[in-house]
Protein backbone atom coordinates (compact mmCIF):
# COMPACT_ATOMS: atom_id res chain seq x y z
CA UNK A 1 0.00 0.00 0.00
CA UNK A 2 1.26 3.47 -0.80
CA UNK A 3 2.20 6.03 1.82
CA UNK A 4 -0.83 8.16 0.87
CA UNK A 5 -3.27 5.30 1.20
CA UNK A 6 -1.74 4.15 4.48
CA UNK A 7 -1.92 7.63 5.88
CA UNK A 8 -5.54 8.01 4.78
CA UNK A 9 -6.29 4.72 6.57
CA UNK A 10 -4.50 5.97 9.68
CA UNK A 11 -6.52 9.18 9.63
CA UNK A 12 -9.86 7.49 9.23
CA UNK A 13 -9.14 4.75 11.76
CA UNK A 14 -7.01 6.46 14.37
CA UNK A 15 -7.46 10.20 13.78
CA UNK A 16 -9.75 10.78 16.74
CA UNK A 17 -7.68 8.54 19.02
CA UNK A 18 -4.53 10.46 18.10
CA UNK A 19 -6.22 13.67 19.12
CA UNK A 20 -7.18 12.12 22.46
CA UNK A 21 -3.60 10.97 22.88
CA UNK A 22 -2.29 14.48 22.20
CA UNK A 23 -4.79 15.87 24.69
CA UNK A 24 -3.56 13.39 27.27
CA UNK A 25 -0.01 14.61 26.87
CA UNK A 26 -0.54 18.33 26.49
CA UNK A 27 -3.08 20.52 28.29
CA UNK A 28 -2.27 23.76 26.50
CA UNK A 29 -4.38 24.18 23.34
CA UNK A 30 -1.68 25.69 21.12
CA UNK A 31 0.99 23.24 22.23
CA UNK A 32 -1.46 20.39 21.76
CA UNK A 33 -2.07 21.43 18.17
CA UNK A 34 1.70 21.53 17.66
CA UNK A 35 2.06 18.09 19.22
CA UNK A 36 -0.70 16.68 17.05
CA UNK A 37 0.98 18.14 14.00
CA UNK A 38 4.32 16.62 15.07
CA UNK A 39 2.61 13.26 15.46
CA UNK A 40 1.05 13.48 12.01
CA UNK A 41 4.38 14.48 10.44
CA UNK A 42 6.20 11.63 12.20
CA UNK A 43 3.53 9.18 11.13
CA UNK A 44 3.65 10.38 7.56
CA UNK A 45 7.43 9.98 7.44
CA UNK A 46 7.39 6.64 9.25
CA UNK A 47 4.78 5.13 6.93
CA UNK A 48 7.28 5.23 4.09
CA UNK A 49 9.26 2.56 5.98
CA UNK A 50 6.28 0.60 7.31
CA UNK A 51 6.93 -2.98 6.28
CA UNK A 52 4.05 -4.73 8.08
CA UNK A 53 6.39 -6.30 10.64
CA UNK A 54 3.76 -5.31 13.15
CA UNK A 55 0.14 -4.28 12.78
CA UNK A 56 -0.60 -0.77 11.54
CA UNK A 57 -2.34 -0.09 14.85
CA UNK A 58 0.77 -1.01 16.85
CA UNK A 59 2.94 1.07 14.55
CA UNK A 60 0.69 4.13 14.80
CA UNK A 61 0.46 4.05 18.58
CA UNK A 62 4.18 3.47 19.06
CA UNK A 63 5.11 6.38 16.81
CA UNK A 64 2.51 8.65 18.39
CA UNK A 65 3.48 7.76 21.94
CA UNK A 66 7.17 8.23 21.28
CA UNK A 67 6.60 11.61 19.67
CA UNK A 68 4.38 12.62 22.58
CA UNK A 69 6.93 11.50 25.17
CA UNK A 70 9.67 13.40 23.34
CA UNK A 71 7.40 16.44 23.26
CA UNK A 72 6.99 16.29 27.03
CA UNK A 73 10.74 16.01 27.53
CA UNK A 74 11.53 18.91 25.20
CA UNK A 75 8.84 21.13 26.61
CA UNK A 76 9.73 21.01 30.27
CA UNK A 77 12.37 23.13 31.92
CA UNK A 78 11.96 21.93 35.49
CA UNK A 79 12.07 18.30 36.52
CA UNK A 80 8.57 16.99 35.92
CA UNK A 81 6.66 15.40 38.74
CA UNK A 82 5.28 12.36 37.01
CA UNK A 83 4.29 9.39 39.09
CA UNK A 84 3.55 5.73 38.56
CA UNK A 85 0.07 4.30 38.93
CA UNK A 86 0.90 3.03 42.40
CA UNK A 87 1.93 6.48 43.58
CA UNK A 88 -1.17 8.40 42.56
CA UNK A 89 -2.53 10.10 45.65
CA UNK A 90 -6.09 10.94 46.58
CA UNK A 91 -8.14 11.91 43.59
CA UNK A 92 -10.94 14.45 43.62
CA UNK A 93 -14.33 12.83 43.75
CA UNK A 94 -17.60 14.22 42.57
CA UNK A 95 -19.40 13.80 45.87
CA UNK A 96 -19.55 17.54 46.46
CA UNK A 97 -20.60 18.33 42.94
CA UNK A 98 -23.88 16.53 42.83
CA UNK A 99 -26.07 17.87 40.11
CA UNK A 100 -23.41 19.54 38.02
CA UNK A 101 -21.13 16.73 37.12
CA UNK A 102 -21.19 16.21 33.40
CA UNK A 103 -19.25 14.42 30.75
CA UNK A 104 -16.70 17.17 30.41
CA UNK A 105 -15.85 17.24 34.09
CA UNK A 106 -15.33 13.49 34.08
CA UNK A 107 -13.18 13.71 30.98
CA UNK A 108 -11.19 16.62 32.39
CA UNK A 109 -10.47 14.58 35.48
CA UNK A 110 -9.34 11.60 33.47
CA UNK A 111 -7.07 13.80 31.37
CA UNK A 112 -5.79 15.44 34.53
CA UNK A 113 -4.95 12.05 36.00
CA UNK A 114 -3.28 10.82 32.83
CA UNK A 115 -1.06 13.89 32.53
CA UNK A 116 0.44 13.21 35.97
CA UNK A 117 1.56 9.70 35.05
CA UNK A 118 4.85 8.42 33.70
CA UNK A 119 4.89 7.69 29.98
CA UNK A 120 4.39 3.98 30.27
CA UNK A 121 1.46 4.28 32.63
CA UNK A 122 -0.04 6.94 30.39
CA UNK A 123 0.29 4.60 27.45
CA UNK A 124 -1.39 1.76 29.30
CA UNK A 125 -4.31 3.84 30.57
CA UNK A 126 -4.80 5.48 27.17
CA UNK A 127 -4.83 2.17 25.35
CA UNK A 128 -7.15 0.73 27.96
CA UNK A 129 -9.56 3.62 27.48
CA UNK A 130 -9.33 3.18 23.72
CA UNK A 131 -10.68 -0.32 24.23
CA UNK A 132 -7.54 -2.38 23.73
CA UNK A 133 -7.26 -5.70 25.51
CA UNK A 134 -4.29 -6.61 27.68
CA UNK A 135 -2.55 -8.59 24.93
CA UNK A 136 -2.74 -5.66 22.50
CA UNK A 137 -1.53 -3.23 25.15
CA UNK A 138 1.38 -5.57 25.89
CA UNK A 139 2.24 -5.72 22.18
CA UNK A 140 2.21 -1.95 21.76
CA UNK A 141 4.01 -1.04 24.98
CA UNK A 142 6.40 -3.97 25.09
CA UNK A 143 5.30 -4.82 28.62
CA UNK A 144 4.69 -8.35 29.83
CA UNK A 145 1.01 -9.28 29.72
CA UNK A 146 0.98 -9.96 33.48
CA UNK A 147 2.39 -6.52 34.10
CA UNK A 148 -0.33 -5.02 31.92
CA UNK A 149 -2.99 -6.92 33.85
CA UNK A 150 -1.62 -5.54 37.11
CA UNK A 151 -1.62 -2.02 35.72
CA UNK A 152 -5.14 -2.36 34.34
CA UNK A 153 -6.34 -3.50 37.75
CA UNK A 154 -4.80 -0.39 39.28
CA UNK A 155 -6.21 1.81 36.51
CA UNK A 156 -9.70 0.48 37.12
CA UNK A 157 -9.40 1.32 40.80
CA UNK A 158 -8.21 4.83 39.98
CA UNK A 159 -10.95 5.42 37.43
CA UNK A 160 -13.52 4.13 39.86
CA UNK A 161 -12.26 6.54 42.48
CA UNK A 162 -12.23 9.32 39.90
CA UNK A 163 -15.79 8.80 38.75
CA UNK A 164 -17.17 7.89 42.16
CA UNK A 165 -20.44 9.65 42.75
CA UNK A 166 -21.09 10.38 39.09
CA UNK A 167 -24.13 8.21 39.16
CA UNK A 168 -25.42 10.20 42.13
CA UNK A 169 -25.02 13.44 40.24
CA UNK A 170 -26.58 12.20 37.02
CA UNK B 1 -18.00 -0.31 39.15
CA UNK B 2 -20.47 -2.43 37.18
CA UNK B 3 -19.79 -3.59 33.63
CA UNK B 4 -22.36 -1.12 32.26
CA UNK B 5 -20.63 1.74 34.03
CA UNK B 6 -17.28 0.68 32.57
CA UNK B 7 -18.81 0.53 29.15
CA UNK B 8 -20.33 3.99 29.68
CA UNK B 9 -16.95 5.33 30.69
CA UNK B 10 -15.17 3.79 27.71
CA UNK B 11 -17.94 5.05 25.45
CA UNK B 12 -17.62 8.53 26.95
CA UNK B 13 -13.90 8.45 26.22
CA UNK B 14 -14.12 7.04 22.75
CA UNK B 15 -16.93 9.28 21.50
CA UNK B 16 -15.28 12.60 22.24
CA UNK B 17 -15.70 15.02 19.38
CA UNK B 18 -12.38 15.95 17.76
CA UNK B 19 -11.46 19.62 18.23
CA UNK B 20 -10.30 20.16 14.71
CA UNK B 21 -10.65 18.48 11.34
CA UNK B 22 -7.98 15.91 10.51
CA UNK B 23 -5.16 17.13 8.28
CA UNK B 24 -5.41 16.12 4.65
CA UNK B 25 -2.66 13.83 3.30
CA UNK B 26 -1.82 16.46 0.67
CA UNK B 27 -1.33 19.11 3.35
CA UNK B 28 0.88 16.84 5.46
CA UNK B 29 2.95 15.87 2.44
CA UNK B 30 3.34 19.52 1.48
CA UNK B 31 4.33 20.61 5.00
CA UNK B 32 6.75 17.73 5.53
CA UNK B 33 8.29 18.49 2.13
CA UNK B 34 8.62 22.14 3.10
CA UNK B 35 10.34 21.25 6.38
CA UNK B 36 12.78 18.98 4.59
CA UNK B 37 13.53 21.67 2.03
CA UNK B 38 14.24 24.14 4.85
CA UNK B 39 16.59 21.60 6.48
CA UNK B 40 18.42 21.00 3.20
CA UNK B 41 18.59 24.73 2.60
CA UNK B 42 20.13 25.31 6.04
CA UNK B 43 22.84 22.73 5.28
CA UNK B 44 23.44 24.33 1.91
CA UNK B 45 23.56 27.84 3.43
CA UNK B 46 26.18 26.62 5.92
CA UNK B 47 28.35 25.23 3.13
CA UNK B 48 27.97 28.37 1.02
CA UNK B 49 28.80 30.63 3.97
CA UNK B 50 31.88 28.54 4.75
CA UNK B 51 33.03 28.65 1.12
CA UNK B 52 32.48 32.41 0.88
CA UNK B 53 34.43 33.08 4.09
CA UNK B 54 37.23 30.77 2.94
CA UNK B 55 37.34 32.40 -0.50
CA UNK B 56 37.48 35.86 1.09
CA UNK B 57 40.31 34.79 3.39
CA UNK B 58 42.29 33.31 0.48
CA UNK B 59 41.66 36.38 -1.69
CA UNK B 60 42.81 38.77 1.04
CA UNK B 61 45.90 36.66 1.68
CA UNK B 62 46.76 36.76 -2.02
CA UNK B 63 46.01 40.45 -2.50
CA UNK B 64 47.87 41.72 0.55
CA UNK B 65 51.19 40.01 0.60
CA UNK B 66 52.13 39.73 4.25
CA UNK B 67 53.57 36.60 5.90
CA UNK B 68 51.43 36.94 9.06
CA UNK B 69 48.29 37.31 6.94
CA UNK B 70 49.16 34.26 4.87
CA UNK B 71 50.00 32.18 7.94
CA UNK B 72 46.71 33.25 9.53
CA UNK B 73 44.76 32.43 6.35
CA UNK B 74 46.33 28.98 6.11
CA UNK B 75 45.70 28.26 9.81
CA UNK B 76 42.10 29.51 9.49
CA UNK B 77 41.41 27.26 6.51
CA UNK B 78 42.79 24.27 8.41
CA UNK B 79 40.62 25.24 11.41
CA UNK B 80 37.50 25.53 9.23
CA UNK B 81 38.27 22.18 7.65
CA UNK B 82 38.55 20.62 11.11
CA UNK B 83 35.27 22.19 12.26
CA UNK B 84 33.50 21.07 9.09
CA UNK B 85 34.84 17.55 9.61
CA UNK B 86 33.61 17.60 13.23
CA UNK B 87 30.10 18.65 12.16
CA UNK B 88 29.88 16.23 9.23
CA UNK B 89 31.28 13.37 11.32
CA UNK B 90 28.76 14.10 14.06
CA UNK B 91 25.97 14.08 11.49
CA UNK B 92 27.26 10.86 9.90
CA UNK B 93 27.43 9.06 13.26
CA UNK B 94 23.95 10.20 14.24
CA UNK B 95 21.83 7.27 15.50
CA UNK B 96 19.23 5.90 13.09
CA UNK B 97 16.00 4.14 14.01
CA UNK B 98 16.73 0.41 14.17
CA UNK B 99 16.20 -1.25 10.80
CA UNK B 100 14.08 1.67 9.69
CA UNK B 101 11.49 0.61 12.22
CA UNK B 102 9.42 2.67 14.61
CA UNK B 103 11.43 5.51 16.15
CA UNK B 104 11.50 4.50 19.80
CA UNK B 105 12.21 6.19 23.10
CA UNK B 106 15.58 4.37 23.03
CA UNK B 107 16.24 6.01 19.69
CA UNK B 108 15.31 9.41 21.08
CA UNK B 109 17.60 8.78 24.08
CA UNK B 110 20.43 7.79 21.74
CA UNK B 111 19.91 11.02 19.78
CA UNK B 112 20.10 13.08 22.97
CA UNK B 113 23.24 11.23 24.10
CA UNK B 114 24.80 11.73 20.68
CA UNK B 115 24.10 15.46 20.86
CA UNK B 116 25.40 15.61 24.41
CA UNK B 117 28.68 13.96 23.41
CA UNK B 118 29.15 16.58 20.68
CA UNK B 119 28.50 19.54 22.96
CA UNK B 120 30.56 18.17 25.84
CA UNK B 121 33.76 16.91 24.27
CA UNK B 122 36.68 18.54 22.44
CA UNK B 123 35.40 22.07 23.07
CA UNK B 124 38.83 23.57 23.62
CA UNK B 125 40.15 21.76 20.57
CA UNK B 126 37.47 23.53 18.51
CA UNK B 127 38.47 26.86 20.04
CA UNK B 128 42.14 26.17 19.34
CA UNK B 129 41.36 25.12 15.79
CA UNK B 130 40.05 28.55 14.81
CA UNK B 131 41.40 31.02 17.38
CA UNK B 132 45.13 31.18 16.46
CA UNK B 133 44.46 31.34 12.71
CA UNK B 134 41.88 34.08 13.14
CA UNK B 135 44.08 36.17 15.42
CA UNK B 136 47.08 35.82 13.08
CA UNK B 137 44.92 36.68 10.09
CA UNK B 138 43.52 39.87 11.60
CA UNK B 139 46.90 40.96 12.98
CA UNK B 140 48.49 40.28 9.59
CA UNK B 141 45.69 42.14 7.82
CA UNK B 142 46.17 45.14 10.13
CA UNK B 143 49.94 45.02 9.46
CA UNK B 144 49.35 44.83 5.72
CA UNK B 145 46.84 47.69 5.71
CA UNK B 146 47.73 50.03 8.61
CA UNK B 147 45.16 52.58 7.44
CA UNK B 148 42.39 50.04 8.13
CA UNK B 149 43.89 48.87 11.42
CA UNK B 150 41.23 50.41 13.75
CA UNK B 151 38.42 48.73 11.84
CA UNK B 152 40.36 45.46 11.68
CA UNK B 153 40.96 45.53 15.45
CA UNK B 154 37.22 45.94 16.00
CA UNK B 155 36.73 42.88 13.77
CA UNK B 156 39.40 41.04 15.76
CA UNK B 157 37.58 41.88 18.99
CA UNK B 158 34.30 40.64 17.49
CA UNK B 159 36.03 37.45 16.35
CA UNK B 160 37.56 36.96 19.83
CA UNK B 161 34.13 37.44 21.40
CA UNK B 162 32.56 34.90 19.03
CA UNK B 163 35.32 32.36 19.71
CA UNK B 164 35.10 32.92 23.46
CA UNK B 165 31.41 31.98 23.24
CA UNK B 166 32.12 28.54 21.75
CA UNK B 167 32.70 26.88 25.12
CA UNK B 168 29.84 28.46 27.11
CA UNK B 169 27.33 28.02 24.25
CA UNK B 170 28.26 24.35 23.94
CA UNK B 171 28.10 23.87 27.71
CA UNK B 172 24.68 25.47 27.79
CA UNK B 173 23.49 23.18 25.00
CA UNK B 174 24.97 20.19 26.87
CA UNK B 175 23.18 21.21 30.07
CA UNK B 176 19.89 21.42 28.17
CA UNK B 177 20.40 17.97 26.69
CA UNK B 178 21.40 16.57 30.10
CA UNK B 179 18.17 17.96 31.52
CA UNK B 180 16.16 16.39 28.73
CA UNK B 181 17.89 13.05 29.26
CA UNK B 182 17.21 13.21 32.97
CA UNK B 183 13.56 13.96 32.27
CA UNK B 184 13.37 11.17 29.76
CA UNK B 185 14.77 8.77 32.38
CA UNK B 186 12.25 10.03 34.89
CA UNK B 187 9.39 9.78 32.42
CA UNK B 188 10.24 6.24 31.49
CA UNK B 189 11.73 4.95 34.71
CA UNK B 190 9.20 2.15 34.98
CA UNK B 191 9.77 0.97 31.44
Amino acid sequence: MQQDELYATVLSTFGAALERLARSYEADDDKRRDLLQEIHFALWRSLSTYAERCSLRTWVYRVAQNVAASHVVKGRRARPEFVGLDDVGDLPTSGDETGRLDRQITLDRIYGLIRTLTTLDRDVILLYLEGFDAASIAEITGLAATNVHTKIHRIKKLLKQLTKGESHGA
Amino acid sequence: MARDEWNDLLSLWQTQTPDSPFPKPDDVRRLVGKMERVRRRQRWDFCVALMLVSATIVALALIFDHPLLRAGAAASLIGFAFLTYEILDHSRRSPRPENGEVPSIQYHRALLEHGLAFHRTRLWLRVLSVAPGGVLFFLGFAAARPSLAPVIYVELATFALAVSLIVPVNRKAAAKLERQLEQLEHLTDVR
